[in-house]
């Protein structure tokens, strides 16, 4: 089974693991970032208990940091981390910054809501 | 941020602080318990009243309320009489701004913690204590306060008897609304609320939302709007396809919409994207605004992607 779909002439800087989006960011202002420690979640699913989560050998050399819309991750060049889930295949990210948004649903009642795994 | 006292105070610090306090649950003994109860009555000149004390909400929900009769007004009045007063007179100024962050921590969790009206002045009394308003002797007055009522979130206090809810565990989802799909949001022991998104379910139905025994007929026949939206939600986009006759809106290389012959709140038909799972291979749906025209933009604002001045064009899905 293919666990991976390409899209030719995609946004080489828009790819996506489930419900999380992994948007490669040229600069970012107005947030904090806080130094990396063992391991990010970036979504968590609460039935399965499964989350998308950044994993590095390096975390002195990356950073984090969070909004309302989602989090933030800063790699310095040269180092590397991985954006890892139990059931997805694992996106390798090099230096740059990244952005990981959750998908929101739509709501009737209040427009917009976050998915839950 | 507010100034207060010649300090630069941030409420949502206080707001976050407080929230984390009051969402967990009694680590307190009956003993405990029954001390800081009997404690509240001697500071309002009642006399040492008999303390029960409940860790089981269908306990609770089950006693035979009618013939109690409460006394908590007058301990409410000494409470206030006690911290009020003086947290007031010293930070009169400046209150109204404290209090306005007060609403937003109330809204926030107020129905899950069963104490809504502390939450006012004890709410904020590190502010006061922080900012040195307050004196020493006020600021172990309010310390006693909050360790007394962080054993009791939900009370009826009558003449002989102090019958107590000690406070249970509490789950939310990354909203802050209370949100359980594997256990009660709100537990007690073995008893508990079940809430969804925020919405509370009495728990067969709740039970045949989550394991998705409940059929779309039943669901779309719930007259609470909130609760139907929740279940058609867990419904799946696969079995309201088939039982409410949907048809493929509009197709691109990003997926499909397909609208429902059903209208939602709004009196919008339905619309669900659909997209094949490469990692499960299976066809996942999402409910979407009716008012987007493709699959692309429908994802462009699952993602918020506007936020970044992009639309859903992506090079790699896994």
């Amino acid at each position: 089974m293919n666990k991976v779909k390409k899209y030719i002439g995609g946004d080489k800087n828009q790819n996506y693991q489930g419900d999380v989006s992994v948007i490669r960011l040229d600069s970012i202002k107005n947030i904090v970032f806080k130094p990396f420690k063992k391991e990010l979640k970036v979504a968590l699913g609460e039935v399965t208990g499964h989350s998308h989560r950044v994993i590095t050998k390096t975390p002195e050399k990356l950073s984090w940091g969070q909004d309302e819309n989602g989090y933030y991750l800063k790699i310095e060049d040269g180092a590397k981390a991985s954006l890892v889930h139990e059931e997805h295949e694992t996106h390798e990210l090099d230096g740059g910054i990244y952005f990981f948004g959750s998908q929101w649903e739509y709501d009737p009642l209040e427009q917009f809501r976050k998915v839950m795994d | 941020m507010i100034e207060i006292n010649g300090h630069k105070i941030d409420p949502q610090h206080y707001i976050d602080k407080w929230i984390k306090w009051a969402l967990e649950p009694t680590l307190a003994t009956d003993n405990e318990v029954t001390e800081n109860v009997q404690w509240l009555y001697k500071n309002a000149g009642l006399k040492k009243p008999k303390v029960v004390i409940f860790r089981e909400w269908e306990e609770f929900m089950k006693y035979d309320w009618t013939s109690v009769a409460s006394v908590g007004t007058s301990l409410m009045t000494s409470v206030r009489a006690s911290v009020e007063a003086s947290v007031r007179a010293s930070v009169a100024s400046v209150r109204a701004s404290v209090m306005a962050s007060v609403a937003s921590v109330e809204a926030s969790v107020g129905t899950s913690v069963g104490a809504w009206y502390w939450a006012d002045d004890l709410a904020f009394a590190d502010v006061f204590t922080d900012t040195k308003v307050l004196d020493e002797k006020k600021v172990l007055e309010l310390e006693k306060y909050k360790k007394v009522l962080s054993s009791q979130r939900l009370a009826i206090y009558t003449d002989d008897v102090c019958y107590v809810l000690v406070a249970p565990v509490i789950r939310r989802n990354e909203e802050g609304k209370l949100n359980s799909e594997s256990s009660p949001s709100c537990q007690w022991g073995k008893t508990g609320l079940y809430y969804l998104n925020g919405v509370s379910f009495e728990k067969g139905l709740w039970e045949s939302i989550v394991n998705k025994t409940i059929s779309t007929k039943e669901a779309i026949s719930l007259e609470n709007q909130e609760q139907k939206t929740i279940a058609m939600r867990f419904v799946g986009g696969d079995k309201l396809f088939c039982d409410l006759g949907g048809k493929v809106r509009s197709k691109d290389k990003y997926g499909e919409l397909i609208e429902l012959d059903y209208k939602d709140v709004n009196n919008d038909n339905v619309v669900y994207y659909r997209s094949l799972d490469p990692s499960k291979n299976e066809y996942i749906y999402l409910l979407t605004d009716p008012k987007v025209e493709t699959p692309q933009e429908a994802m462009t604002k699952a993602y918020k992607l506007q936020v970044f001045n992009l639309t859903y064009k992506p090079s790699l899905r896994t």
